[in-house]
């Protein structure tokens, strides 16, 4: 190669000197200035939409609950009153839920029984077909008003979990969007939350105000300003310049450096996004991939699928080093996960205990399952949908390299990864998992496929256990809370027994705060203005 | 000039077409939009009946059809992810964008043209080295780290500006001037390089001979000829930034189409890809329009030909 001409060397060293900056520049920067400005809160991307039943998504849900409630409150720590005081079941297929008096929306109108009903319907599509919440109310054959202050909900088949599905539908203003349409009032909302709607510019800021009327406990915080800030490195440097109060989605890099800087704080908090390993148990042997064809697209062509053997399942468990692959790859980040769903959830069994990292008996297992000498195999994930998937999904092809497993990554788009899999262009693929609500989960990650009745969607590799599928008919309708929860150990326990998945960790959620700022990080990952007090008021 | 614009106008109407059909191609090849709405955490009948809803259960050709009957009727779809129309989406962010776009042109156009001159009449001159220099730096260096660093040399460190977000005229210093970085250079060295081209002539020599200053042979005879080239090549960079400048946009949170349009590709969001495709198509046509004309202004040699 020609030597490089003075232009192009002179710009090489510019781009050196600036690029060593960039850390430095983090480091230096000092305590914020207090400004006149309004408390903000900048997430990654902006609301949907400002309809609390037209798009189910973490973002907008987070957004909307500052100026929504529902009958049943996802607060920190569990289930909690919301614009019910209380609920019941009466008998297996009735509920009974009273309703909070005295409530009033930010335009005024009072919240009734009728609201309460006629938002129930709404979510289920009635005069609004573009509900998202439709899935949370398949629970409710009908509502009746029994009277002003009580609510009757007739399940039709025994249904327990009717107030986790509550939690989930906001109640709106019935009467205000019959007169200003769906379309305006996704645009300009009006609850009965905490916080009013103020203005709203689109990708650029939405503006609240706290509500004086409220039924609850008034916010500290008078006003505040949410803004969307798509680039992780904006949103931290948004934080450390002193824009910013509180910044969603800290990336584990950031947090590192912003854990140095003594202007700010960064809280973690572990969510119920689980990422996990799935295997193809159904197809006996490799080859290329054919839609609904019988071979197992990650295996060479003609070679038996070890997948179907436990012992291999477990082998692969016992060749990786959650802890350290969440040092390395995660900067720390995360925490090794036994199941599919987060400790403080409804059916979690504390007695699971992940397999020790331990490769001797790896390569042992994989002898006795007659893979003495190891075998190849591909690893499908997604590089731009959980937290560094890409690069861990390459860190586990490693651990699996060094007890014989010779692991190819395949890293995608979420855009193809997703479809590929749903058509079975797989052998093993790392994925994730996120919801509290157990019930959810097992029929669609472990009970046997059956498209007809709507089960089994995520249980790709075609995991059947008859005991399983029992377990899950079974709790589903068990109205006693202690018998549905032995009944969701028991079925975890076999479920994780079998390796019908291997779950690896979960992620964390890092929010970076100002130092005055007081907070408790949520593992449903929303941020509420109304949960934050600041140091030196109140 | 009435054939001219007839021509041109049923010109952009088989361009719409042609662009409508392989965006439209390219995206049903990129993957699944349902899947991105619902997550993984979807159930099978909601995936099965928000596939009916989007119409993503019939055929490609019948999709494209009616995709192509609603767009005549000024219907290009309601946005997957919104649920509000998809041109509405689009429109709204222009504003925000012709702000940025046109700051950040008028940045680059006054200060490269002094520039471009100066570096010309130096030629191997040390200012004329570090013009070039300075420009291939700026050429050379991505945007995303062009943008990061202003943010942390001027919002971080400094704290002159605000980091991101638009407002007033101080949160659009940053992303305008980031952005006019690569122009600036492309152009400085554009004016230069026609400068010289055009110093060499015999009828700057006439003029110099005739005993004409030498402000007057460099403005008024050397640099007008020097600008077609230029015009060309700041209308096409003016319609790429107002399609959207898509990743200063991100980096500063700028809420404009070109923010728009990478959510929008990402979440596959096809009525708003499509109808950012429709008005980029349009702003590319219009702007070609404008500098066909300005053509004319500046040689006269156009308008008789």
């Amino acid at each position: 190669m020609a030597r490089p001409t003075r232009p192009l060397r002179s710009a090489a060293r510019a781009l050196l000197r600036w690029s060593g900056i960039l850390p430095v520049a983090l480091l230096l920067a000092g305590a914020p200035a207090e400004g006149a400005r309004k408390f903000t809160i900048a997430f990654q991307g902006d609301a949907a939409t400002l309809d609390p039943q037209g798009r189910n998504e973490t973002t907008t849900i987070s957004i909307q609950m500052h100026m929504f409630d529902t009958l049943v409150f996802r607060g920190i720590d569990g289930l909690e009153p919301g614009l019910a005081t209380s609920w019941k079941a009466v008998s297996p297929t009735k509920w009974l839920i009273k309703l909070r008096q005295g409530v009033r929306f930010h335009d005024g109108t009072p919240f009734t029984a009728k609201v309460a009903k006629e938002s129930l319907l709404r979510a289920q599509g009635k005069g609004f077909p573009k509900s998202q919440m439709k899935h949370f109310t398949k629970g409710i054959k009908a509502i009746r008003a029994v009277d002003a202050s009580t609510l009757e909900i007739d399940t039709g088949v025994p249904w327990p979990t009717l107030h986790e599905d509550l939690a989930n539908i906001a109640i709106v203003p019935i009467d205000y969007i019959k007169k200003v349409g769906d379309a305006n009032f996704a645009r300009k909302p009006v609850g009965t939350g905490p916080y009013k709607f103020a203005e709203w510019v689109k990708d650029d800021h939405i503006d609240l105000e706290a509500f004086p009327g409220y039924w609850g406990k008034a916010p500290t915080l008078k006003e505040v300003r949410i803004r969307p800030v798509p680039v992780d490195a904006a949103r931290t440097a948004g934080l450390i310049s002193g824009e910013t109060d509180v910044v969603w989605g800290v990336s584990p890099v950031d947090a590192r450096t912003l854990e140095k800087n003594p202007g700010v704080k960064v809280l973690r908090t572990i969510t119920q996004r689980n990422i996990y390993l799935a295997f193809d148990h159904w197809r006996k042997e490799g080859g290329a991939f054919k839609k609904g064809g019988s071979h197992s697209p990650g295996l060479p062509a003609g070679k038996p699928n070890p997948f179907q053997n436990l012992k291999v399942r477990q082998a692969v468990a016992h060749a990786l080093n959650v802890p350290e692959l969440l040092h390395t790859v995660m900067h720390g980040s995360g925490a090794p996960a036994t199941q599919l769903a987060p400790p403080p959830s409804f059916g979690y069994n504390k007695r699971l205990a992940p397999l020790p990292f331990d490769p001797p008996r790896a390569k042992k297992l994989l002898a006795e399952a007659g893979f003495p000498a190891g075998f190849q195999m591909r690893l499908d994930c997604s590089n731009d949908r959980y937290i560094n998937d890409g690069p861990m999904c390459e860190a586990i092809s490693g651990m699996l390299r060094k007890v014989g497993i010779v692991a190819t990554p395949n890293p995608r788009t979420k855009a193809v990864f997703f479809p590929a899999l749903d058509n079975g262009d797989f052998t093993v693929y790392q994925a994730g998992w996120g919801t509290d609500s157990v019930g959810p989960t097992f029929s669609a990650v472990f009970h046997t496929q059956d498209a007809k009745k709507g089960v089994g969607r995520i249980n790709r590799g075609h995991y059947s256990n008859k005991e399983v599928d029992g377990l899950i008919a079974k709790a589903s309708s068990e109205m006693d809370d202690a018998k549905r929860q032995a009944m969701w150990e028991k079925a975890w326990e076999i479920v994780i027994g079998e390796l019908a998945v291997l779950p690896l960790y979960q992620q964390e959620a890092i929010i970076g705060v100002q130092k005055n700022v007081r907070l408790k990080p949520r593992f449903n990952e929303w941020i509420l203005a109304q949960e934050i007090t600041l140091a030196g008021r109140n | 000039m009435p054939t001219f614009l007839l021509k041109r106008l049923i010109q952009s109407l088989a361009v719409f077409l042609g662009v409508s059909l392989v965006i439209f191609l390219m995206l049903r090849t990129a993957g699944d939009p349902v899947q991105i709405l619902l997550g993984e955490e979807g159930t099978q009948h909601d995936v099965a009946r928000l596939r009916e809803a989007l119409g993503l259960d019939r055929s490609l050709p019948v999709q494209y059809l009616l995709f192509l009957r609603n767009a005549l009727r000024g219907d290009l779809g309601v946005s997957y992810h919104h649920g509000v129309p998809a041109m509405e989406l689009v429109l709204e962010r222009v504003p925000a964008t012709l702000e940025l776009a046109g700051a950040a042109m008028l940045i680059a156009v006054v200060l490269a043209i002094p520039l471009g001159v100066i570096a010309a009449n130096h030629r191997g001159g040390p200012l004329d080295r570090f013009f070039l220099s300075g420009s291939l730096v700026g050429i050379s260096a991505p945007p995303f780290w062009v943008g990061i660093v202003c943010i942390l040399v001027f919002g971080v460190v400094f704290r002159w500006l605000p980091t991101s977000g638009r407002g007033g005229w101080e949160h659009l210093i940053l992303p305008a001037g980031s952005l006019a970085l690569y122009r600036l250079a492309l152009f400085i060295r554009l004016v230069r390089s026609g400068m010289l081209d055009v110093l060499g002539q015999d009828y700057v020599r006439t003029a110099r001979s005739k005993g004409l200053a030498e402000r007057a042979v460099v403005f008024k005879h050397a640099l007008k000829n020097t600008l077609i080239p230029f015009i060309t090549i700041a209308g096409l960079q003016m319609g790429s930034l107002l399609a959207g400048a898509v990743v200063t946009e991100r980096v500063f949170a700028w809420p404009g189409m070109g923010r728009l349009i990478l959510d929008s590709i990402q979440k596959l969001d096809y009525p708003v890809v499509m109808s950012w495709a429709l008005v980029t198509a349009a702003i590319f046509i219009l702007i070609n329009l404008i500098v066909d004309v300005s053509y004319s202004f500046v040689d006269p040699r156009v308008r008789s030909g």
